[in-house]
């Protein structure tokens, strides 16, 4: 049976697991987001996938990636104006083509294009501030759902490092800041935090391929992020993946194809 | 690594992208509008200061959160000598209110303790405030909801006033955080209807538990249930919200009453902090009946704030604004402007007309400006205003997304400390031009940013221009006089209505017809968190000489249609009687 699921592309997971998200999102959660934000983001993602792919690289693709990233975008992203919805997806599709280190792209897609939105655009954008639920079972389904894509995409040990390494942060800044304790772990259970843990650091191309690079990959996330919210920078999770990539992916990457050239010239 | 064949594209996309930043944070000089605002506090005399109480030291930790309501304003004729007072609430145990006598002469003098409302906080600390004749004298009573014991006050007539709370029935005690009036089974007398936040069993000056707090940021329910007190026309009033079905235990920070679905009967509108606002239709004085649209109006997962009511789109459904949250970086929310549709879908304009934000927004106000003929909407805001560099929006960020059991608990709440939190905001006044709404309070003098609560938009010295006065939390309260220089002709009625109808005329509609355009102008009950405004209804004529026509539904259901009622005077008409 898990031979039969890993089997599968685990983008069909991952789509599922987005899908589930929009659809409890909007027929019982009452997002902010709407169905034309999600439209919005999706047709944008799609469509920036199908003319850059072609423009780049010469020949049309299934964009089931871009679908992914849109609907991604449309969860991620709260703001009562459609263009950003818009213009997030586009950036990330257009980052992932053009900021490539060995036919991968470096950055997640989606959390470099929050970072830009975020940072540039706080008066027209935020990221979704907000617990999915009270509901402890609805929590449990979205748990569940997430742990079986990050383990079909082969990250599911990504996911627990980074969690685990949350959790012991969290706990040192409430002993060592004074933040109350469960203030401290309860953003474990928004909304943000899961689609953070199981979409966005379970990218196979922006993630070591080693286990335990991937451990450290997470456990440097957390340490940043947890720098961060000592700073009290707010959407620290995004920032501190992006800095993961920026500082330590691509000196990483760039090292590894050095050692690859290196022995293929040999 | 950036490939040399897609530098092109991200130079383009980068050149974008700066021009769509630059063109999106420009900011535009100011302009001359036809009027403007003179701040007058000093020379009125009007020295109010509101203060703040601190309660249990359990909660100590979010104090300021606790104590960042209750600045309010209330302007009524208690005297009947033709000019509006004042009367100002106070938030701490011990201090006083106070009562500002109008002189006509552009000055106040403060009578409250002649009066004897100066000494009301003494069982509580006011909340909010509202003027209402309850027994038709022709002299407008005082009723304070409090957080601790409400209070209601008679009208002597004679300049003094006498408490009646228990001897009326009317001394809720719990969280009162607005209070309005409305005569919903229409008998005549009008009866109080009381917007509670806190749950009535808790006690903030002495708490036994610190899970107070509301259990859910979207959804919550687990508020103060409101209260409606009908009035037995004998001096009484007696607890009907339960058997009405008004007993909302949403987060009510605003209440406001209006005919909307246009059936002659009053209904209400609660606008309620972290979770859905409660539409109620009135059921021909019977009970009232909540609407819930899916995604709509009854749905929202906001944090209403205020509720006013105008017939911003000349067809007699009259759209209601309702202050919101946003804050960049971490809520954009934003206000909503609902307004019914032919298809019986209320629909949120606020995107639309350029009213979606205007910063943490407590009370707000519609009124015509400029005598134009359209209603313009003065928005309050400012939550905590503390420490210019250290802000509580990171840790309620982080509140947000935090299940909602832990936030119940203050406890698990971080200190707020010298925190500010959406404080020193600019505050706006949207001036609306017909098609759309323009913030224009920096260019015609509404520059302060202090936290406040309430604004009250009074004639104050009967010159035909709505002047503002300003409840601001825990600070001087501020006076704005109206200098209109557009030239635009005004009509004010005073309404008196008569048996069956209440005397104050609340729920009165009355529709100005004005070059074939008509607009509908009801006379609230003190509708608008923080303040309760002139109960004249004051209509701007533009360049218009004379109107087409006035017509009067009054409460008790009777038309009247007024034909030449002299422009840029006030006129006052009494119900079945000719225009005096």
């Amino acid at each position: 049976m898990i031979m039969q699921l890993k089997r599968i592309d685990p983008r069909y997971y991952v789509l599922l697991f987005l899908t589930s998200f929009v659809a409890a999102g909007q027929l019982f959660l009452g997002f902010f987001q709407q169905w034309d934000s999600m439209f919005t983001a999706v047709t944008a993602a799609v469509a920036a996938e199908l003319v850059l792919t072609r423009m780049l690289r010469g020949r049309w693709i299934v964009p089931l990636s871009a679908l992914i990233t849109g609907l991604g975008v449309s969860l991620l992203l709260s703001s009562h104006l459609l263009w950003p919805y818009a213009l997030a997806s586009v950036l990330s599709i257009g980052i992932k083509h053009t900021v490539r280190i060995g036919g991968k792209h470096l950055f997640n897609p989606n959390n470099v294009a929050m970072c830009f939105m975020l940072w540039f655009l706080p008066q027209y954008a935020v990221s979704t501030p907000k617990q999915w639920t009270n509901g402890y079972e609805i929590m449990a389904f979205i748990l569940l759902l997430g742990a079986v894509a990050a383990y079909t995409a082969g990250r599911l040990d990504t996911v627990l490092a980074f969690i685990s390494g949350f959790a012991l942060f969290a706990a040192v800044r409430s002993f060592l800041f004074g933040d109350p304790l469960f203030f401290a772990f309860g953003p474990m259970l928004g909304a943000s935090f899961q689609l953070f843990c199981f979409f966005m650091i379970t990218d196979p191309q922006t993630t070591p391929p080693t286990r335990r690079a991937r451990v450290l990959f997470a456990l440097g996330i957390a340490a940043v992020d947890a720098a961060l919210r000592v700073m009290e920078v707010t959407n620290s999770p995004f920032y501190s993946a992006f800095l993961i990539a920026l500082f330590v992916g691509l000196p990483y990457r760039l090292y590894n194809r050095r050692q690859t050239s290196k022995l293929a010239m040999e | 690594m950036l490939l040399n064949k897609n530098k092109r594209i991200v130079y383009t996309a980068v050149a974008l992208l700066s021009i769509l930043v630059t063109g999106c944070t420009s900011q535009s000089k100011p302009v001359s509008h036809g009027f403007s605002f003179e701040d007058v506090t000093e020379e009125s005399g009007i020295t109010f200061a509101h203060a703040k109480d601190t309660f249990d030291p359990k909660v100590a930790n979010i104090f300021q959160w606790l104590a960042s309501t209750g600045a309010g304003v209330a302007a009524a004729d208690y005297d009947a000598d033709g000019w509006m007072d004042l009367y100002f609430i106070n938030s701490k145990r011990g201090e006083a209110n106070a009562l500002y006598r109008n002189k006509g002469d552009g000055t106040f003098e403060e009578v409250a303790a002649a009066a004897g409302v100066a000494d009301v906080n003494t069982h509580g600390m006011s909340e909010s405030v509202v003027w209402f004749d309850y027994n038709n004298s022709g002299y407008p009573s005082l009723f304070i909801g409090s957080w601790g014991k409400s209070k209601l006050f008679r009208n002597n007539g004679d300049g003094t006033f006498t408490e009646i709370t228990d001897t009326a029935g009317v001394g809720y005690n719990g969280y009162v955080n607005k209070v309005i009036t409305l005569d919903y089974n229409r008998d005549g007398f009008l009866d109080l209807y009381l917007g509670c936040y806190f749950r009535e069993t808790d006690d903030l000056w002495n708490l036994n538990s610190t899970r107070i707090m509301h259990s859910d940021f979207e959804r919550a329910r687990n508020g103060g249930a409101n209260v409606l007190y009908r009035n037995n026309g004998d001096g009484t009033f007696t607890d009907v919200s339960a058997e009405l079905g008004v007993d909302d235990t949403g987060w009510t920070l605003a209440t406001g009453s209006a005919d909307l679905n246009r059936d002659g009967w009053p209904d209400l509108y609660n606008a309620n902090d972290f979770g859905p606002d409660s539409l109620l239709l009135n059921q021909d004085g019977k009970g009232f009946k909540k609407v819930v649209q899916k995604r709509g109006i009854g749905d929202d997962t906001f944090k209403g704030m205020n509720v006013d009511f105008a017939d911003l789109f000349h067809d007699g459904r009259l759209a209601f604004y309702v202050s919101n949250i946003s804050k960049e970086t971490y809520l954009l929310e934003g206000n909503q402007l609902w307004h019914e549709g032919k298809d019986g879908v209320f629909r949120d304009h606020a995107p639309d007309l350029g009213l979606k934000q205007s910063g943490f927004s407590w009370g707000a106000r519609f009124l015509d400006v400029n005598n134009s003929g359209e209603m313009s909407l003065m928005v309050t805001n400012g939550f905590i205003s503390a420490s210019k560099k250290r802000d509580y929006w990171y840790d309620m960020g982080i509140l947000a997304t935090t299940p909602g059991d832990i936030v119940e608990d203050t406890k698990n709440w971080p200190d707020f400390e010298d925190k500010s939190m959406s404080g020193h905001e600019q505050k706006k006044l949207f001036l609306n031009d017909g098609q759309t709404f323009t913030d224009v309070a920096q260019d015609v003098g509404i520059t302060f940013t202090e936290d406040a609560r309430g604004v009250s938009a009074v004639d104050l010295w009967n010159r035909g221009s709505l002047d503002l006065v300003f409840a601001v939390q825990d600070g001087p309260a501020r006076v704005y006089k109206n200098h209109n220089e557009t030239g635009h002709h005004w009509i004010k009625l005073h309404l008196i209505g008569t048996p069956p109808s209440n005397r104050d005329a609340v729920g009165a509609k009355v529709t100005f017809t004005v070059n074939g355009v008509s607009t509908v102008i009801e006379r609230d009950g003190g509708n608008s968190h923080g303040g309760q405004s002139d109960p004249r209804i004051h209509f701007g004529l533009k360049e218009a000489t004379a109107v087409d026509s006035i017509r009067i539904e009054w409460p008790s259901g009777r038309v009247e249609e007024l034909g030449d009622v002299p422009i840029d005077r006030i006129t006052t008409i009494v119900e079945g009687a000719a225009a005096e």
